[in-house]
């Protein structure tokens, strides 16, 4: 028994040894590493867990190769090699399942990667030369897939630059998936198959660095032909060129009431009075001409200033929770007054980013009391101002991104010399600049991270990366973020604003910008920046480029070449009103205002300064956000069960109804007739009169049993609980 | 049955429900020469009240109505602008202080009853005259609209006097123009601390609105305002912001029309002054008053003792005092800006040794708990102090004062104190007044400020005539607890008793404090005073109140008022403790005690329980909550110790709630001192001593 276990090591010596001399030099970044992320080895179930797997620690998907390199060079105390005997070491035996391995069998005998491992532990486990074995980038081959039809495939291959010159085919070892399988998914050998009409995107990943391949499955069906359609702006055009491409009619535009109820509540989160919307239907002037006048006279209103001061009331968390009650109210004022002079978007942030002082006589440092300390401070800031989430990083470098770890606590250090203490006033607080003990330290190894700016924004005062000693950190960021050369912070904004016209971001969602999330019409995206930036940070002019186009003046109404698109923005989409529109859309269908304690008796609900006003009620209910968090995710604009039990059965409504000062009282206690009823009801609901059908129906209801004012109240019921009214259409 | 009570003592008004109490001054201010009829309301405001004030002016009391208790005032033509406290006394005892002010202006009120209401800009109420000052009230989310008329290039100053008169209004302004354009808004304006003022030339002929409201919308009792119009110039800073008592000081004034000066004769006594910019028909500054030399800052250097003036002029700018120094010094160096109300400096107070080092800051970090909870309510903080002990081979510092976010302006005025002084405490006692019960027990609470003294602290109120007593007052020593933390030891308690007989004192209590240095030299500090309590209600009645700001209340410490006193009915029930016994236990000790009620009327429903408090003791139990037997004026209860309970000689204080006449009335026991003494856990075998 001996002697053939004798013999056995002595063959497998003699096979395996030649085997590794004569092997290419084998380092563990280029070759190793790879072959880790692969097989799973650094994935978060296994050892790239944050506490590792049975004791062994590796990075998250090997986003630190030094780190891991030294975990299986000293952990263990460095007994996972047998570089004299490379088969019997640990790092061979467990993956291979000869030794009991939690995660199964990873790396099959014999295999390619069996002997590059192999070879690398012959080979004295050699880590190899950063500056030569690091990926400089990865190609993808083809860059774009376009498909005839479904069911069409088509190979793709993965190729690493690496910094010293040298091209490898890594489409085996790079991680390769389809952000939406349902169109088109990709297999493990790299093939895409297209599944259905419409554009996906092969997200690729390498040894930490990303690519994308745009996939396009073309509808096949014969006898598409492009109806041109007028074209109000760039937005069109380029919105046309890619639906052209594509083979996808666009919806024409939606009809004046459609367009009046929906631009109404979407600039200024009001519907259009019945007044209003007479006048408007029945003035003669162009469409076009009549309609860009009235966003003109929506973007001159308070309720304008109302309603974009309630958005930004959410991304910045405005709440007394974090402010108390007069921070609350003044934060607030100091929003309005900046949307109301439509201060310039980059001069509004750097205001917020560099204030100091008291928040009650600079209300822009509210900013800092929400998340109060530095990290959270970074992390919010990015997301609302740059589309930029860094708060993976915290612990391990982006999964899907190019953000590091390193970058993480760089950005942080920005914002590390704020400083709040309580002021003299009650709910006051001072907010400062700390004149020492402020440096961010790297958690890892505890270094003192001195701030970088995440990219490099190339004006004059910029150009160094890394910010010299003594410089005011927080001017500096404020430079970096909203000069015209950061990539991030115009586009970012111009995609927020679509994302409140067209329901959804060019890049959606829209505070997750990054490589592995491509825009849905990139040319689009980049004209709305360049022309965000062209007028100053004018963001008025942005609204109003977006509202005049045609594809936000489109129906909802689809077509048999654009019924199964969502991505193109080729026909409107309905979007429930938020709580507050509903709010106010049914005050002012049944004329009866909800009274509140906290705010004076004709505050609008779109006004309310914080979620604390009418909390746990009707608001809440529908959505309202609380302002945990900066992200537009918090407020819900689904519909719920208890929400459509509220509407059917609740008080807000049923009482507002029958309200003596309601507008049906009024309308009846006027005197008028059914037909006036009617058109009174539709106007002031649907922003519309009655069609004859409407009408006919209406009246023979309102003449059928002997209340004619509780049918009216009925059908006023019947109104504000109809998609056409709970719905933006 | 057992029983945990731990409660706080309550404020004195309180104590003795039957007290008078002012709600409401009808009207809040006057023009200067006018007579007219001040009416007050309240509770218990009884024939033959007499009105107790400072105005100067002629009062004769007038027959009281169902309006309530009106006074004829003819206030002198030189009446000085500015606020007058406003208080009443009689056989139930005496009322707490409203404020009343004097101004230059014609008076009106509000047409608050008017229909429609002014609460809109199509429903503003017209002002007829100017100047003139409106007197309005604010009804929680409530807004007043006011029109005035102006013409192209007419300049009108708008200003709202409300927390500076004792209101707890915190008012916002806002102008509109004739379409409802907002044109301008203030908050809080310089030198008038949380008061609006908008300064405003009008571009064009026309109708225009001014607006009033609450800037937390919120419900408060005192919620009335004075809206000032007119065309005047006012002050945004003075200085110096102090003085000497006794000297003339000459207080330099800045406004839009330029600098001006007062020379004032500073009072001998007292903590605060008022000093007020000469033909400006604003209400004047106050200024502090101190004992020690004063100096500018073009002086250069700090005298010790002393107090240096100085401005943080410009944004960025430090003030640097060079400072010649001993080794082993001990330096208390004392800041004042923001707390005057004149200066807003959040000050940065930092020392530096010759080469630059820095040494030690104040205002910069957080307060220690102790501190932070003695100067403040919520989450406020006062002026910063230092207490430094200059280190080895240092004969030189520089202490630098700038403003902590880096501001700077004429309203950036401070008054640093500088003084040899290891170990110091500043006192302050509430209530504001205090109404004993003749018969009867009262309670005062005293908090202690320490800075740099760690030790006990005795208050006491020394000069009471016969038949007063006044017992307690224990502050115990600052210890570190078991996990390392340090005690919050700076409160204690005084009972005041009289006898039925007792002689009303001839001024005002003074309340002391003493303390032992580690010299051997006794440290004596009086109390400062409140002058007039206004609360301010917190948040606006939202559900979660753990999401709004507590407020702290509005305090006249100007007044330079001690702490009135006075003797009213008799209690309708005392109340008595008596400690019974000391248990030995493996850890602390347990105490028992017993209470009981005496009174005259027997319909009277006695409580079952009392509240228990000892004021500064940690870890403490009150277990064992016991009535003698049903409906007996008599009972007992335990307090236990823990390891954790500091030795030291504590105040035990009951008080316990009556209901009489549907009114509640608390009632006191004279405070009982009672030792925890410092014995190892081998001394201790459950044997039961007499009582301590």
């Amino acid at each position: 028994m001996l002697r053939t276990r004798l013999l056995a090591a002595i063959s497998f010596t003699a096979f395996s040894f030649p085997f590794a001399q004569a092997a290419e030099q084998v380092t563990f970044l280029r070759d190793v590493a790879p072959i880790l992320n692969k097989v799973g080895c650094t994935s978060g179930p296994c050892h790239g867990a944050a506490k590792g797997k049975n004791g062994f620690k590796l990075s998250l998907r090997g986003y630190d190769p030094e780190f891991d390199y030294q975990a299986l060079l000293y952990d263990l105390s460095g007994r996972r090699f047998n570089r004299s005997d490379p088969g019997r070491s640990l790092m061979l035996a467990k993956p291979t399942q000869e030794v009991a391995h939690g995660g199964g069998l990873r790396i099959e005998p014999g295999s390619k990667y069996y002997q590059t491992v192999f070879n690398w532990i012959a080979q004295g486990v050699p880590f190899g030369d950063p500056a030569k074995d690091k990926v400089e980038r990865i190609e993808m081959q083809p860059p774009a897939v376009e498909m005839a039809k479904p069911g069409l495939e088509q190979q793709v291959r993965v190729v690493a630059h690496y910094l010293d010159g040298a091209v490898r085919d890594v489409t085996k070892e790079a991680v390769i998936a389809s952000n939406i399988p349902d169109t088109a998914d990709v297999s493990a050998d790299a093939v895409v198959k297209g599944a259905r009409i419409g554009e996906a995107t092969m997200l690729v990943r390498y040894e930490g660095k990303f690519g994308t391949v745009p996939v396009t499955v073309l509808n096949p069906k014969p006898g598409f032909v492009w109806k041109a359609l007028p074209q109000n702006n760039y937005i069109d055009q380029l919105i046309d060129a890619k639906l052209q491409r594509l083979r996808i009619q666009p919806a024409a535009a939606a009809d004046d009431a459609t367009f009046l109820r929906r631009v109404s509540e979407d600039l200024t989160g009001q519907l259009p009075t019945a007044e209003e919307a007479r006048a408007f239907l029945a003035d003669g002037t162009p469409s076009r001409l009549k309609r860009s006048r009235m966003i003109d006279t929506l973007l001159a209103r308070k309720s304008y200033v109302d309603h974009f001061t309630l958005k930004w009331g959410d991304l910045l968390q405005n709440s007394r929770k974090y402010l108390g009650d007069k921070a609350a109210w003044e934060f607030r004022e100091w929003i309005r007054e900046s949307i109301a002079s439509n201060k310039p978007y980059d001069q509004f942030v750097r205001e917020m980013l560099t204030a100091r002082g008291s928040t009650n006589e600079n209300p822009a440092t509210n900013y800092f009391r929400v998340t109060r300390d530095a990290k959270p401070t970074m992390e919010k800031t990015t997301q609302v101002f740059l589309g930029v989430r860094m708060v993976c990083t915290q612990c391990h470098d982006h999964p899907f991104e190019r953000w590091t770890q390193n970058q993480y606590y760089e950005m942080t250090s920005f914002f590390s010399t704020v400083g709040l203490r309580p002021g003299f006033e009650s709910g006051e607080e001072i907010v400062y600049d700390k004149r020492d003990d402020y440096d961010v330290r790297h958690p890892k190894d505890d270094r003192v991270m001195r701030p970088k700016f995440l990219v490099a924004a190339t004006t004059v005062s910029l150009a160094p990366m890394a910010l010299p000693d003594g410089a005011d950190r927080r001017k500096a960021f404020a430079e970096w973020i909203t000069s015209k050369e950061n990539p991030f912070f115009a586009k970012s904004m111009a995609n927020r604003m679509w994302s409140y016209f067209l329901g959804k971001g060019i890049i959606d969602p829209v505070d997750d910008i990054r490589a592995s999330n491509p825009p849905a019409n990139e040319a689009l995206l980049d004209a709305l920046t360049k022309d965000f930036k062209d007028h100053n940070y004018d963001l008025k002019h942005l609204i109003r480029t977006i509202v005049n186009s045609r594809i936000y003046q489109a129906g909802i109404e689809t077509n048999e070449w654009n019924e199964s698109d969502n991505t193109n923005f080729s026909h409107a989409v309905p979007r429930r009103l938020n709580a507050e529109q509903l709010m106010d859309a049914l005050t002012q269908a049944t004329g009866v205002r909800p009274a509140f304690p906290e705010v004076p008796a004709d505050t609008k609900a779109e006004e309310f300064p914080d979620p604390h006003v009418g909390k746990d009620g009707f608001l809440d209910l529908f959505g309202r956000p609380q302002r945990e968090s900066a992200c537009e995710c918090e407020r819900k604009t689904d519909l719920s069960l208890p929400q459509a039990l509220n509407l059917v059965n609740g008080r807000t409504i049923s009482d507002a109804i029958a309200d003596p000062a309601g507008r049906i009282a009024k309308v009846l206690i006027a005197g008028a007739d059914d037909r006036a009823l009617l058109q009174e009801l539709y106007l002031a609901t649907l922003s519309r009169t009655p069609t004859p059908t409407e009408l006919d129906r209406g009246i023979t209801y309102l003449r059928g049993g002997e209340s004619r004012a509780a049918r009216a109240q009925d059908l006023l019921w019947a109104l504000v609980n109809s998609k056409a009214f709970l719905y933006n259409r | 049955m057992t029983k945990v009570l731990l409660g706080f003592l309550l404020a004195a008004q309180a104590v003795w429900a039957a007290a008078p109490a002012l709600v409401e001054l009808q009207p809040r201010g006057a023009q200067q020469g006018k007579t007219f009829t001040l009416t007050l309301t309240g509770r218990e405001l009884l024939e033959g009240s007499k009105l107790i004030t400072t105005l100067p002016a002629i009062v004769t009391p007038l027959t009281p109505t169902m309006k309530g208790f009106p006074f004829l005032v003819e206030l002198r033509a030189d009446a000085p602008v500015g606020t007058y406290p406003v208080r009443i006394q009689n056989a139930s005892g005496l009322s707490n202080i409203l404020l009343f002010t004097v101004g230059t202006f014609p008076e009106v009120a509000e047409q608050e009853s008017a229909e429609p209401a002014n609460n809109t800009i199509q429903t503003a109420e017209p002002v007829k005259v100017m100047p003139v000052t409106i007197n309005g009230k604010l009804n929680g989310a409530d807004r007043d609209f006011f029109r005035v008329t102006a013409k192209a290039g007419e300049r009108r100053v708008f200003e709202v006097e409300a927390r500076r008169c004792g209101s707890a209004i915190d008012p916002a302004l806002e102008l509109y123009d004739e379409k409802g354009n907002l044109l301008t808004r203030n908050e809080d304006a310089p030198g008038i601390g949380v008061d609006s003022r908008i300064d405003y030339t009008f571009a064009r002929d026309g109708n225009y609105y001014i607006e009033v409201h609450d800037a937390r919308f919120s419900k408060q009792e005192q919620n009335f305002y004075r809206l000032k119009i007119g065309t005047y110039n006012y002050p945004e800073s003075v200085f110096p912001l102090g003085g000497r008592h006794g000297e003339t000081v000459t207080f330099g004034f800045t406004s839009k029309a330029g600098a001006s000066k007062a020379v004032v004769k500073l009072p001998d006594t007292g903590n605060f002054a008022t000093v007020a910019m000469p033909g400006s028909p604003t209400l004047p500054f106050t200024v502090a008053l101190s004992d020690a030399a004063e100096q500018t800052e073009s002086a250069g250097t700090l005298a010790v003792p002393g107090v240096m003036n100085g401005r943080i002029a410009r944004p960025g700018e430090v003030d640097r005092y060079p400072l010649k120094v001993t080794p082993g010094d001990a330096l208390l160096f004392e800041l004042q800006s923001r707390e005057l109300g004149t200066s807003r400096l959040d000050a940065l107070l930092t020392v530096y040794d010759a080469q630059g080092k820095k040494l030690a800051s104040a205002g910069d970090p957080i307060p220690s708990t102790d501190v932070t909870s003695a100067l403040i309510v919520g989450r406020t903080q006062g002026d910063p102090f230092l207490n430094f002990k200059v280190p080895a081979e240092t004969n030189e510092i520089t202490v630098a004062i700038e403003d902590l976010a880096g501001r700077g302006g004429n309203d950036f005025g401070y008054r640093l104190s500088v003084r040899k002084q290891a170990e110091e405490f500043l006192l302050s006692a509430s209530p504001a007044y205090l109404n004993v019960p003749r018969g009867g027990t009262a309670l005062i609470s005293v908090a202690a400020d320490r800075r740099g003294y760690d030790g006990p602290i005795r208050a006491s109120i020394p000069g009471l005539p016969k038949g007063w007593t006044a017992e307690g007052g224990y502050i115990a020593a600052e210890t570190m607890d078991a996990s390392g933390a340090r005690a919050v030891s700076r409160r204690g308690t005084l009972t005041v008793t009289v006898a039925p007989d007792a002689e009303m004192p001839a001024a005002d209590l003074i309340v002391i404090a003493e303390a032992k240095l580690a010299d051997g030299s006794i440290l004596r500090r009086q109390a400062s005073g409140a002058g007039a309590v206004i609360d301010v209600a917190a948040g606006t009645g939202l559900p979660d109140g753990a999401s709004t700001d507590r407020q702290k209340p509005f305090t006249a410490p100007w007044l330079n008022i001690a702490m009135p006193v006075a003797m009213g009915k008799e209690p309708s029930a005392t109340l008595a403790l008596k400690p019974l016994r000391r248990i030995r236990m493996d850890e602390g000790d347990a105490f028992d005690f017993e209470w009981s009620f005496s009174t005259k009327d027997k319909t009277i429903a006695l409580p079952a329980t009392v509240s228990v408090d000892a004021p500064g003791a940690r870890d403490l139990r009150i277990i064992d909550m016991k009535v003698a037997e049903k409906g007996a004026p008599t009972g007992t209860f335990r307090v236990t110790t823990t390891r954790s309970t500091a030795p030291a000689t504590y105040d035990l204080v009951i008080t316990a709630n009556l209901t009489v006449d549907g009114q509640r009335e608390t009632v006191v026991a004279r405070a009982i001192p009672w030792e925890v003494t410092e014995e190892t856990k081998s001394d201790a075998s459950n044997k039961t001593s007499g009582s301590n």
